[in-house]
């Protein structure tokens, strides 16, 4: 007979064991064994006489198991009500979670798309939409600042043309100044030649007198030629200054507007290899910013992955709830059984066969979560 | 107007993260707190896609598939399974109730998005 109730205890503690309770296992056990245990209840047993032989035993044991019944009920109720707590705030800890990270994505969706308007804009892919490119921008800038400087020293060049031609008539000047000279020595010649013919005219009297008037007319001619020549001498000399004048402007000029027109050329393709340096760090930053982006987003996928536990672990802590509901059933029914049985020993017998039909029935039963790890499960179309 | 997926869960976090994944890429989401709920949604309007959990309060995943499959307007609809559950019998029996496909929890929202693109588009 003892065998038979250590068995349906060994069953009993072996169950609640396995439901994680083994603190209240342990407890009923106690308290039957307890019972049990005494003297008086082996002689029963052994002596083949059923516990109802003795009505105060029997109302000692009825009192046992509801007391029992009781601390178990009360230790559930507590078990139950702490998981519950658990399950609140597991939920309310895991959709805060979940909003945050769900804002996270979306501004990170949206630091990704300013990242790749600025690609587009700073490359050639927007141009199909009719947009300019920022390197379109600066294609056409350096065009048009290369054929601005290029103008610039084809003038210079024109201009020092212009000076060299200048030379030129100057040296014109100066060889008509010299032919003045020429001029100038012929008259006073002919000045000399007429004075020697009005004296050999004066000498011949008479006779030499229309030669003196002569010789008069062609003095005055000389002289008339010599002024002529010194006016033609004074203008020349105005023409070679204003020459000089004119050559040293236009030389100054061109040659300000050639070194201009050169620092500018340099500037301008020093400036355009800048900003071209701009450009690509830009585009650079704007990927790194792109892949920054990509990785956070992967981050809080798996982060959105990994917060399922919650719906998982919820499930088995639900599980787990109801196995010690079962449990505190079994416990009670046990009570109830053995308190109002008229044969002791049989009802212990078909409380035993009872209880390991119940321990089969909740290892079959169901288990809602098999996963033991919280890497993203399988997929499979039908 | 995007797609509109119908997601039946009882916890709200799971609903919560389906919806923030397929809202993200576009599409509308309706949310049901179990079987029941997702019926009456389904009915109230019309889904292009339904994404369902199997154990649920009132009706569960494969009751709801069930039932939805006996409504016209639900017969050739793509539904999904989303659960814990991942024994071959009860894919099996998904399969037979007129699931599209299963998928297990945890879900990885690139996936989930993945499947439904493959799915509806």
């Amino acid at each position: 007979m003892l065998i038979l109730i250590e068995a349906v205890l060994v069953s009993l503690v072996v169950w609640l064991t396995d439901a994680a309770w083994g603190v209240l296992a342990v407890l009923a056990g106690a308290v039957v064994l307890a019972w049990f245990g005494r003297p008086a209840a082996r002689k029963e047993l052994s002596d083949g006489q059923g516990a109802e032989a003795d009505p105060a035993l029997r109302s000692e044991l009825d009192g046992l198991l509801k007391e029992q019944v009781h601390i178990v009920q009360s230790r559930r109720d507590t078990s139950v009500g702490e998981l519950d707590r658990v399950k609140v705030l597991l939920r309310e800890a895991i959709e805060k979670l979940v909003a945050s990270f769900g804002e996270m994505n979306s501004h990170i969706q949206a630091q990704r798309d300013l990242a790749l308007s600025i690609i587009n804009s700073m490359t050639d892919q927007d141009q199909g939409s009719g947009g300019t490119s920022f390197a379109d921008f600066v294609m056409d800038t350096s065009r048009t600042m290369e054929a601005f400087v290029d103008n610039t020293l084809q003038t210079s060049k024109i201009a020092m043309g212009l000076v060299e031609t200048m030379d030129v008539i100057d040296t014109e000047v100066q060889s008509i100044i010299g032919i003045l000279g020429e001029i100038e020595s012929i008259a006073k010649q002919t000045n000399l030649l007429a004075l020697n013919a009005a004296i050999e005219a004066a000498r011949a009297g008479e006779a030499g007198r229309g030669f003196a008037v002569v010789a008069d007319e062609v003095r005055g001619l000389s002289q008339r030629t010599n002024q002529f020549s010194k006016e033609i001498r004074g203008h020349m000399d105005g023409v070679h200054n204003s020459l000089s004048n004119a050559h040293s402007s236009i030389y100054a000029v061109a040659s300000m507007d050639m070194n201009f027109a050169l620092e500018s050329k340099q500037r301008v393709q020093d400036t355009m290899a800048r900003i071209g340096k701009i450009n690509q760090s830009m585009t650079a930053s704007a990927h790194a910013i792109n892949d920054h982006a990509e990785h956070v987003e992967n981050g809080v996928n798996a982060a959105v992955t990994a917060l399922q536990f919650q719906d998982m672990t919820t499930q088995l802590i639900e599980h787990t709830q109801s196995r010690i509901d079962n449990g505190v059933g079994i416990a009670r029914e046990l009570a109830t059984t053995l308190a109002q049985a008229g044969d002791l020993a049989r009802s212990m017998r078909q409380a035993r066969e009872r209880l390991h039909a119940q321990a089969k029935a909740v290892e079959v039963r169901p288990q809602p979560v098999a996963q033991e790890s919280l890497h993203s499960g399988d997929i499979e179309l039908f | 107007m995007g797609k509109i997926v119908l997601t039946v869960d009882d916890s709200a976090s799971i609903r919560q993260m389906v919806a923030f994944t397929l809202k993200s890429a576009g599409y509308e989401v309706v949310e049901a707190v179990d079987g029941e709920d997702g019926l009456n949604k389904a009915k109230g309007k019309q889904a292009n896609l339904v994404l369902t959990d199997q154990n649920m309060p009132k009706m569960d995943g494969l009751s709801l598939i069930k039932t939805l499959r006996g409504l016209p307007q639900y017969r050739t609809i793509p539904i999904l399974m989303l659960t814990t559950e991942s024994s071959d019998a009860m894919k099996a029996a998904g399969k037979a109730a007129g699931a599209t496909g299963w998928l297990v929890k945890p879900f990885d929202p690139q996936k989930l998005l993945e499947v439904v693109k493959k799915v509806i588009g």
